[in-house]
């Protein structure tokens, strides 16, 4: 076990800092096998802390390393609190610069922003924001946003204000968010800072634009209006974005500032809401935004979204010339290359994308068409939740009554089939299925079934709500009393087949739905009115019968003998059984039964009108009292002083009516009492003990944590493989695999070969690496290249296939659709069906018809862009020798060997300058051209060589990009190679060609090879020869 | 707003967590963590790495055996949060030259300090790696 985590003598120890204690908890926690034996270490430790942090006179450095060890301790779970007291000393007694850091960071974490503590902590905060050095005024800056509190306010406000102007822009950064957590606890205090916050905005600092940009947010979603006036400022701000006006350390891979970016799109989204000119300013930059993104990377697809979203939300007059357009110029149909991404990720991002958008602009850009509506079906049978759920919320927005059959019969299947512990979901189901039956049903006999089938499958999770919904359905009058009467009797054929099955396995809610029908309608149908009733009273008396639907059959029974004016003797007999039950309210019922039995004229009075076709309006003012109370004011009452805490109605009614016996009978209890009252629980149920605070009793295990325990290998902490490749590239590849089926079998084959056995992998602080030989000539071993490595062997022997070779699974749902012929079919029917309900009623033929020819003529477009590259072919002919050319003038291999060669570098650092400098654009290419280029390029590592110039074909770069080009390795290190490439990129909607020369980075591994694209190359090398001499220098 | 910030492991230890604007006792967190660590685990490779959960979002990343976990409110936008969570791996990456499991369990501190850095009141506030890094590594120097 040792041998698996570092030694008290090994370098990171020594390096580190840290004390030997420090050091062994961590480990032993580290290396605990179970929750309980962690419970263990964790209690003893406690202990240990308690008694050496009750000693006098430790040393800040030693209190920061207990405190430290308290943090892990509450982020496991235990209860700290003894601790919370030595963090605040910390905090006011701490001399270096981590110790007050991790003094506030301790307080943040452990203190309640009501915590009676935190006043203790006002003082050094004030000195803190007093400070000359920023890095106690941020530490301090930070600490606030978590700690604000009412006492707080005034000793600080002054001081942050001052941080406003700040030289350092971290400080100005930091005191913006403690005003952003300001606004949200009292934004009255912020509001004569208006101005300032808006010279902030558009004063163009980029260190402050992050934190600025999240004020606004907030402002503007609290109120539009007051900030419409900001619309130029931002649209200048994102100009100067997508214009890599940013320097260039905001660049997150090749994409300037993306999270920036979404920022301000998300907030021109919220201010040209309902606003035509605003959206019309704005629509054109939206729109160029999303053009400039598609080109991009991973977080890219947050900038794609994020515009989408605002173009949905942009005044309809405008989003509709901005989406009249052929399909490849509407930005709505970036949205179709993510629905047909096989990256469940992408495909989610079109869903989402999807559902921003109002189903009426679906059709109105010409993009939409059945293929899309395919894809959205067939998500409704991914086994993967995200993408099924945000399937259910499209159906739930496109239903309408052409197509309202086909969804709910989807929603039902899916329901059906769900497993019962998702509640949620089921809920959410049955609730959206009646809503919308109810809503946009012709077919009463369809409706009435479908709202009978919903209860029979998940009647359990019928609430109040939506069984009162469904019974309206059917009781509510409409215009179309015909069909009312049609409706109604269907209910009542319905509901008198649910009586006549074994009501023992029927659900209560649908049983009382049924009643509740039988008893407003079932003189519309008069021939079995005698069963009916024999049944209800049967079911009446029935030993262990539901107590509300006793009532609900009582209420019904009432009302029938009310219509027929006639009581049978077996209603009257299964009544006064009743009389004699334990509940108070089928009592009282029973009783008022009788009576009213009796006396018809009595009955029908009360029953008029049926109380279940109305929606009461409940008079919240109580207005009807007015009356009273004014007579009893003039009477010498006094006003009623509402007691300032919340309470439900009824309280409050009862209050009020009494006026003048309750005030004097309670003149007594003081408010301050109420007042306080909500604080002092808060506090209490914070610092409620929770287990003991000597922490000897272990805190309840769920069994189902400890199978996770037990039946995996001991706790190993492994190495944290090289982001790149470890990344699980869940993005990033999304190119189809169709070609080279061969090369896929032999990679796999060979991976498969590599799988290494658990016992021959040793754990070490770089990782585990697999213990045969490395090949000799590789003299330099980077961590970076064991660390990629054992990432695959992880990879492999958990039988978690690499990304490369994920390809038989993704190719197996297209083989399914095309082998059942049965099911396409079925689903064509599915998807035309609800195709037809995109867009409004009256449209609906013509639309159609649009759509079948617009599909065809999309189809064949796409056809005549890949399948006749005449024009294609002979650009990229010329071009290619053009590249040959270009390329052969690149300086590359001269600028970067002269510098690299003198230095020796080791594959490490070398590694290092690339990632530093190399714009951070870091992008696997997986598949074809890897797969096409692996041999040569394993050969030439072999050989040495260098200078040869390669082709690559079709090598595709997401989406519809195909790239055709070139490469050449410049320097060869180890087992890695760069190369600088040239391609073009075709799209093929446009035809656009795009020249760019990039440095591919090769990594060889046994198996496959990853190859990272690193773009901007002028700027790379400008870079590199700058961190160069910087090199030479110290030598 | 982002409600937390998890990375847990395979065995489904917490290593790291941080909560904004949660009301949660010790031991309900303690079981919300391993919840949500068996939900990862469960989630194939080629599924969707957002997925629902209680009341919040989650977007997560896997990187050998570790899972980064961001728990969001639905308003945000989804892809801008996965990305965060590569960020964020990529900026302690850099600090700590090749991050691993230790290092984040030996520095928990640190890697507090430098989410501190980039996130403040649930929010993204700092993207910039050479920005969210500048403080932390200034303060390692005047600590020497």
């Amino acid at each position: 076990m040792s041998s698996q985590l570092p030694t008290i003598f090994n370098s990171t120890f020594l390096t580190s800092g840290l004390s030997k204690g420090f050091f062994e908890f961590i480990t032993k926690v580290g290396e605990a096998r179970s929750k309980q034996e962690e419970d263990r270490y964790v209690t003893e430790e406690l202990a240990y802390l308690k008694n050496k942090l009750n000693q006098p006179d430790i040393s800040t450095s030693k209190m920061k390393d207990y405190i430290t060890r308290l943090v892990y301790c509450d982020m496991l779970g235990h209860n700290v609190e003894f601790g919370h007291i030595h963090a605040v000393k910390l905090v006011q007694s701490a001399k270096g610069l981590w110790e007050k850091r991790v003094g506030y960071l301790s307080c943040s974490l452990f203190l309640h922003e009501t915590h009676e503590l935190s006043i203790m902590l006002i003082n050094t905060i004030q000195k803190d924001l007093r400070s000359s050095n920023h890095l106690e005024v941020c530490a301090a800056l930070t600490a606030l946003c978590q700690l604000l509190n009412t006492e707080m306010i005034p000793a600080v406000y002054g001081l942050v204000e001052e941080k406003l102007s700040h030289p350092k822009d971290i400080v100005r950064k930091k005191a913006i968010m403690v005003f952003h957590r300001l606004f949200r606890d009292k934004p009255e205090l912020i509001i004569h800072l208006d101005e300032k916050f808006r010279q902030i905005l558009s004063g163009g600092d980029p260190g402050v634009l992050g934190a600025i940009l999240c004020l606004f947010i907030d402002f503007v979603k609290e109120d539009p209006s007051k900030y419409k006036d900001l619309v130029p400022v931002l649209v200048n701000i994102l100009e100067q974005v997508l214009d890599r006006y940013l320097p260039r350390n905001y660049d997150y891979h090749g994409a300037p500032a993306p999270w920036i970016q979404v920022k301000i799109i998300q907030i021109l989204g919220m201010l040209a809401q309902d606003d035509e000119k605003i959206s019309s300013e704005i629509g054109q930059l939206i729109v160029h935004t999303l053009k400039k993104a598609e080109n991009g990377v991973d977080c890219s697809y947050a900038i794609i979204f994020e515009c989408i979203r605002t173009l949905a939300r942009l005044h309809p007059q405008v989003l509709t010339t901005l989406i009249h357009k052929p399909s490849h110029l509407n930005p709505l149909s970036v949205i179709t290359r993510f629905l047909k991404s096989h990256n469940h990720n992408l495909k989610y991002l079109g869903l989402i994308a999807l559902s921003e958008v109002d189903p009426v602009w679906w059709v109105e850009g010409e993009w939409w068409g059945e293929e899309q509506m395919r894809i959205i079906v067939d998500c409704l049978e991914e086994k993967d939740d995200s993408l099924k759920r945000k399937t259910l919320d499209l159906l739930y927005m496109m239903v309408n009554s052409q197509n309202i059959i086909i969804i709910v019969e989807k929603m039902t299947e899916v329901l059906r089939k769900t497993s019962t512990t998702d509640e949620f979901l089921r809920k959410l189901l049955v609730e959206r299925i009646i809503e919308i039956s109810g809503k946009f049903a012709t077919n009463s006999e369809w409706l009435v079934k479908s709202i009978v089938t919903v209860f029979e499958i998940a009647g359990d999770l019928v609430d109040e709500k939506t069984e009162n919904l469904a019974f309206l359905i059917v009781s509510k009058d409409t215009d179309d009393p015909e069909k009312d009467s049609e409706l109604r009797k269907y209910a009542v054929v319905e509901s008198i087949k649910v009586l006549e099955k074994d009501s023992s396995n029927i659900s209560s809610s649908l049983l009382i739905w049924t009643v509740k029908v039988l008893g407003e309608f079932l003189n519309h149908l008069d021939e079995k009115y005698g069963i009916v009733i024999n049944k209800l009273c049967e079911l009446l008396n029935k030993d262990n019968v539901n107590r509300s639907l006793q009532i609900v059959i009582i209420t019904s029974l009432l009302k029938q003998v009310s219509k027929t004016k006639n009581c049978p003797n077996n209603i009257m007999e299964a009544i006064i059984k009743c009389r004699e039950s334990s509940s108070e309210d089928v009592k009282q019922r029973s009783q008022e039964f009788i009576i009213l039995a009796d006396d018809f004229l009595l009955l029908d009075e009360i029953l008029k009108p049926s109380p279940y076709n109305e929606e009461f309006a409940i008079d919240e003012t109580l207005s009807f009292l007015d009356e009273f109370v004014e007579t009893a004011l003039k009477n010498g009452a006094k006003p009623y002083n509402p007691i300032p805490i919340v309470r439900n109605n009824e309280t409050s009614e009862h209050e009020k009516k009494p006026a003048e016996i309750r005030y004097e009978a309670y003149e007594k209890p003081d408010l301050p009492y109420f007042q306080s009252k909500p604080v002092t629980s808060n506090i209490l149920t914070f610092s409620e003990p929770r287990y003991g605070d000597s922490g000897l009793a272990s805190p309840p295990i769920e069994d189902s944590m400890l199978t996770s325990w037990s039946g995996n290998p001991p706790v190993t902490p492994g190495q944290l493989a090289w982001m790149s490749v470890s990344k699980d590239s869940t993005f990033g590849e999304y190119e189809e695999f169709d070609g080279n089926r061969q090369n896929r079998q032999s990679l796999i084959s060979s991976v498969a070969k590599i799988v290494t056995s658990p016992n021959s992998l040793k754990w070490s602080r770089a990782g585990y690496k697999p213990i045969q030989q490395q090949p000799s000539r590789d003299v330099v071993t980077s961590p970076t290249l064991s660390a990629i490595s054992s990432e695959e062997t992880t990879k492999s022997s958990s039988s978690n296939v690499h990304p490369f070779l994920r390809t038989s699974g993704k190719t197996a749902p297209i083989t399914s659709i095309t082998t059942k012929s049965v099911v396409l079919s079925e689903k064509d029917r599915l998807a035309s069906a609800l195709l037809s309900g995109v867009g409004t009623n009256s449209e609906m033929n013509a639309s159609i018809f649009k759509h079948s020819g617009n599909v065809n003529s999309q189809k064949s477009d796409q056809r005549k862009n890949i399948g006749t590259p005449s024009y294609h072919h002979a650009r990229t002919e010329s071009t290619f020798s053009e590249i040959y050319h270009n390329i052969e003038s690149l300086h590359i291999n001269k600028n970067i060997l002269q510098y690299l060669k003198p230095l020796q570098m080791t594959t490490k650092d070398y590694e290092k300058i690339w990632t530093n400098l190399s714009n951070e654009r870091r992008e696997e290419v997986v598949g074809e051209s890897v797969i096409n280029n692996m041999e040569i390029i394993k050969q030439r590592l072999e050989d040495g060589t260098i200078d040869k110039v390669n082709e690559f074909g079709n090598a595709s770069y997401g989406g519809d990009l195909i790239g055709k080009g070139c490469w050449k390795i410049v320097e060869i290190i180890g087992k890695e190679a760069i190369a600088a490439s040239q391609y073009i990129q075709m799209k093929n909607s446009t035809l656009s060609l795009n020249e760019n020369i990039i440095l591919l980075h090769f990594k060889i591994q046994p198996s496959y090879c990853v190859f990272i694209i690193r773009s901007d190359i002028e700027g790379i090398i400008d870079n590199v020869a700058e961190e160069m001499k910087s090199y030479f220098i110290v030598e | 707003m982002l409600r937390f910030f998890l990375f847990i492991n395979k065995q489904g230890q917490t290593r790291f967590s941080r909560y904004y604007n949660v009301q949660l006792q010790p031991e309900e967190r303690v079981l919300m963590e391993a919840d949500i660590s068996r939900k990862c685990l469960k989630r194939g490779d080629s599924q969707c790495s957002i997925f629902e959960f209680r009341e919040y979002k989650l977007a997560f990343r896997r990187y050998a055996s570790l899972f980064f976990v961001i728990g969001f409110d639905e308003e945000e936008n989804h892809l801008a949060i996965l990305e965060l969570v590569h960020a964020y791996v990529e900026i302690l990456n850099a600090y700590f030259d090749n991050v691993c499991e230790l290092d984040i369990m030996f520095n928990i501190e640190k890697v507090h300090v430098i989410l501190e850095e980039m996130v403040l009141n649930g929010r993204i506030v700092e993207t910039n790696k050479n920005n969210v890094l500048a403080p932390v590594l200034e303060m390692d120097k005047t600590s020497k």
